[in-house]
């Protein structure tokens, strides 16, 4: 079917709008009364429906259908939104994306919704009583420039703007046929501007009973409203004539509210954009880190040759293909916000079922970060988050009790430091009690006794991410923290990134993380290991050196160096790689060893030697071969094999 | 995934002297012997390494350590044959790649039941084909980890 082309476009741009919904809806509860926010949710689910129908997914249609609903109760009634009208609407929004994701995972998005049309149905029908007070003003209606220039013509040419408000007997059959005799007979007195709901809505029966029209005449009100009485089933009519100053002052109100709309949205610079299929990109990519690779070859046959123009076409080629690469890494690029607006949403769920109050303030939404790792860190930040108000923030009463303010803060920050970007996850709650985190984790036997007297404060705090810590149910009183937080580790970790975590009991808790801005294109130190090549990524490495033989000390079965004033282990990576004890069957004078570094602790790798600081495309050694111990993946190297990458963090215990 | 008539094209190829088949649509290319890079701790021993394929690191079995008959070194008929199974692109080494033949899943027997150790999982049956008899691989059942 033809539709399946569509289908991704319709996937990507219905997310879209949920996501849309989902921030304008947060948005609106702050500021329910603000129409162009209310307008942006229901073009949304409007849309959808748009979308939904097209596509023939017929339950996703329905339920937008009756969200657009209750948003036009919103906008045309005067009707003040509610909490519970926001829950409902949330809810429906949650099963708009479940829907979506069924209709990407390759289902029909059909579901149940019957119980969520008939919460949205009772929504529209508390708008309906509440009509019935406010029936007695005319609704307002806001001009565009076009209607105005319309209506201020038509005033100059004798003609009166009036605003005619028709509400239909509530017994009415055929509304639309109403409507339109209710237009017909008008339209021997003058013209119809505007019509609220718009007329194809009118037409299609969209609309309760009552309905809201601009029209000029040169009638008198009078005269209206005896011809519209005469039309049967019309129970009220009411009929106001705008004057000049009318609509200019529903005019000034507008300018401002369309300023209101940009300034949410942040939509006030247009950039021309193109979206490109991430595929593409991709193979983009892979074609380039090709090209690299047959630039180091260049790169080396120029030097060998010697040749005055080659090397010189050679260094320019590397210059440009410098910039290449800034530009398609670029590319790659999306700022953080892509994950950061899925929280509000969650933040508020959470706090709502927990009894919390909780301000979530979120900076440097527009930091840009590598689309591979974005795609990744939303679940553990997520985690983060949950954490930070299950255990971290007081209740409202414990917080006044101890005079905080009852309203808790959580903040999301993202900001951007030489090649990293760090994310932090911060709250003003009760904070972490690191004595009885070291308490716990000796009761839990993950350090020992002797070993809890030397930890420094960071190290015990990293004692939450330990991966026995965390699963144990019993310790969950520890202010909870550490569930699952080992699996966040890993996630992070596994992107090259480190987590720290800092607090102070009482005034709350810092989670930090550093992330590489990208993980495709890394700076390695190549080593030999007899005959095989290794890569060692530079960012983890503190100094390369080379050691007597003399300088090794052996110290409870493990062989150590002093460095720089540290003693630090020794690992020789023939054992972990080849499996191979080479410290037996030969003993050389001479070791080189690269230090590397997690954390605060230090390692020194021993390898037979160095070959050379080389920039390398990291690829992954797919799924076949995940999870292989110390490696994090393989790059080409110049010649065309494959050199492995070692992963340091799991070398350095 | 197939009917009864269904014609197959089988690509054939030969371990220690004996003829196996793999369908055609799952064979990508098939590589004369490619440099390869030993992945220490890579999760099943018949795992050779991984080849630089144009660009694509793809890992490598040895399809003979994989069915358990003899491994000889590789010489100038060892070939590499680049499948794709449900979780990617990997390479099979074989000792070499022959023919391609048609055949009709009539032509399609049973394994004899002999033959049930723990690579029985590994053969979809057996095929004879004017004097041949060639064992038709269960690709997805040998990829699998």
């Amino acid at each position: 079917m033809a539709q399946s082309n569509y289908l991704q476009v319709f996937i990507d741009e219905g997310r879209e709008h949920v996501q849309n919904m989902n921030n304008h809806l947060l948005e609106l509860e702050k500021n329910p009364t603000t129409i162009p926010i209310i307008e942006e949710v229901f073009r949304s689910a409007h849309t959808l429906k748009g979308m939904a129908a097209a596509m023939e997914f017929q339950d996703l249609a329905t339920l937008t259908h009756a969200m657009e609903n209750v948003l036009d109760v919103l906008r045309n009634e005067t009707v003040r939104a509610t909490s519970k009208m926001f829950d409902h609407v949330f809810d429906a929004v949650d099963v708009v994306e479940e829907m979506i994701d069924d209709i990407a995972e390759g289902g029909n998005g059909s579901k149940d919704i019957d119980p969520y049309l008939v919460q949205l149905k009772t929504l529209t029908s508390v708008g309906e009583e509440e009509t019935a007070v406010t029936n007695g003003e005319t609704q307002s209606f806001s001009y565009d420039e076009f209607e105005q220039t319309v209506l201020d013509q038509s005033v100059e040419q004798g003609y009166i703007p009036y605003e005619i408000t028709i509400t239909l007997d509530e017994a009415t059959l055929l509304k639309a046929a109403r409507v339109h005799m209710a237009f017909n007979v008008l339209g021997d007195h003058g013209e119809v501007i505007k019509a609220s709901p718009p007329v194809e809505d009118l037409e299609e029966e969209n609309f309760e009973h009552t309905f809201t029209i601009a029209f000029i005449s040169k009638s008198r009100i009078e005269e209206l409203e005896e011809t519209l009485y005469n039309v049967s089933e019309i129970a009220s009519v009411h009929i106001e004539a705008i004057t000049d100053r009318h609509i200019h002052r529903k005019g000034t109100p507008q300018q401002e509210e369309v300023n209101d709309t940009e300034s949410f949205t942040g939509k006030k610079e247009t950039k021309r954009t193109i979206k490109v299929n991430v595929e593409r990109l991709d193979m983009l990519m892979n074609l380039f880190e090709e090209w690299i690779v047959d630039r180091g070859r260049l790169q080396r046959t120029a030097h060998e040759l010697q040749n005055q123009a080659l090397t010189e076409t050679v260094e320019r080629m590397s210059r440009i293909s410098t910039d290449l690469q800034a530009v398609i890494l670029n590319m790659r690029m999306m700022p953080v916000e892509n994950v950061f607006n899925r929280f509000p949403r969650m933040v508020r769920k959470v706090s709502k079922d927990l009894g919390k109050k909780i301000k979530l303030e979120i900076e440097g939404e527009k930091t840009e970060l590598d689309r591979s790792i974005i795609d990744e860190i939303g679940d553990p930040l997520v985690h983060l988050l949950r954490n930070s108000i299950d255990h971290g923030i007081e209740l409202p009463g414990d917080r006044m009790a101890i005079g905080k303010n009852d309203e808790g803060t959580v903040r999301l920050s993202a900001y951007h430091s030489g090649n990293h970007v760090y994310i932090q996850v911060s709250d003003d709650g009760a904070g972490i009690d690191k004595e009885k985190l070291v308490k716990k984790a000796m009761n839990q036997r993950i350090i020992a006794e002797e070993e809890a007297k030397t930890l420094t404060d960071a190290e015990k705090y990293q004692l939450l991410f330990s991966s026995g810590f965390s699963t144990a149910e019993e310790i969950t009183d520890v202010s909870g923290r550490g569930v699952g937080l080992d699996v966040v580790r890993r996630t992070f970790e596994s992107l090259g990134g480190v987590v720290s975590v800092n607090s102070e009991p009482g005034k709350g808790s810092v989670f930090s993380i550093q992330l590489p801005l990208t993980l495709s294109i890394i700076e390695v130190l190549l080593v030999q290991l007899e005959n095989e090549t290794y890569g060692i990524p530079i960012s983890a490495i503190t100094e390369t050196a080379i050691i007597s033989e003399t300088d090794i000390h052996k110290t409870h079965n493990q062989e150590v160096i002093e460095f720089r004033g540290n003693v630090i282990p020794l690992l020789f990576l023939h054992d972990v790689l080849q499996g191979k004890n080479v410290r037996n069957s030969q003993s050389e004078p001479f070791h080189s060893v690269i230090v590397v570094q997690k954390g605060d602790r230090y390692a020194g790798l021993v390898v037979d030697g160095f070959i050379g600081h080389h920039e390398v495309v990291l690829k992954s050694l797919g799924y076949f071969l995940q999870d292989v111990f110390a490696i994090s993946g393989a790059t080409v190297i110049g010649d065309g094999e494959v050199a492995l990458i070692i992963d340091t963090n799991a070398l350095v215990k | 995934m197939i009917t009864d008539t269904a014609q197959w094209k089988i690509v054939i190829f030969e371990l220690q002297g004996e003829e196996y088949g793999i369908e055609v649509s799952r064979v990508q290319s098939i590589e004369r012997m490619l440099p390869l890079t030993r992945v220490p701790g890579a999760p099943r021993p018949d795992i050779a390494g991984v080849m630089n394929l144009r660009g694509k690191i793809t890992p490598v079995i040895d399809l003979r350590l994989c069915l358990g008959v003899e491994a000889p070194p590789y010489d100038r008929q060892t070939r590499i044959l680049v499948v794709v199974g449900n979780d990617g692109v990997i390479g099979l080494i074989v000792d070499r790649a022959n023919d391609l033949v048609d055949i009709t899943e009539r032509e399609i027997e049973e394994i004899p039941t002999a033959h049930e150790d723990e690579t029985y999982g590994f053969f979809q049956g057996v095929v004879k084909k004017d004097d041949r008899m060639i064992t038709l691989l269960e690709t997805d059942q040998v990829l699998q980890r």
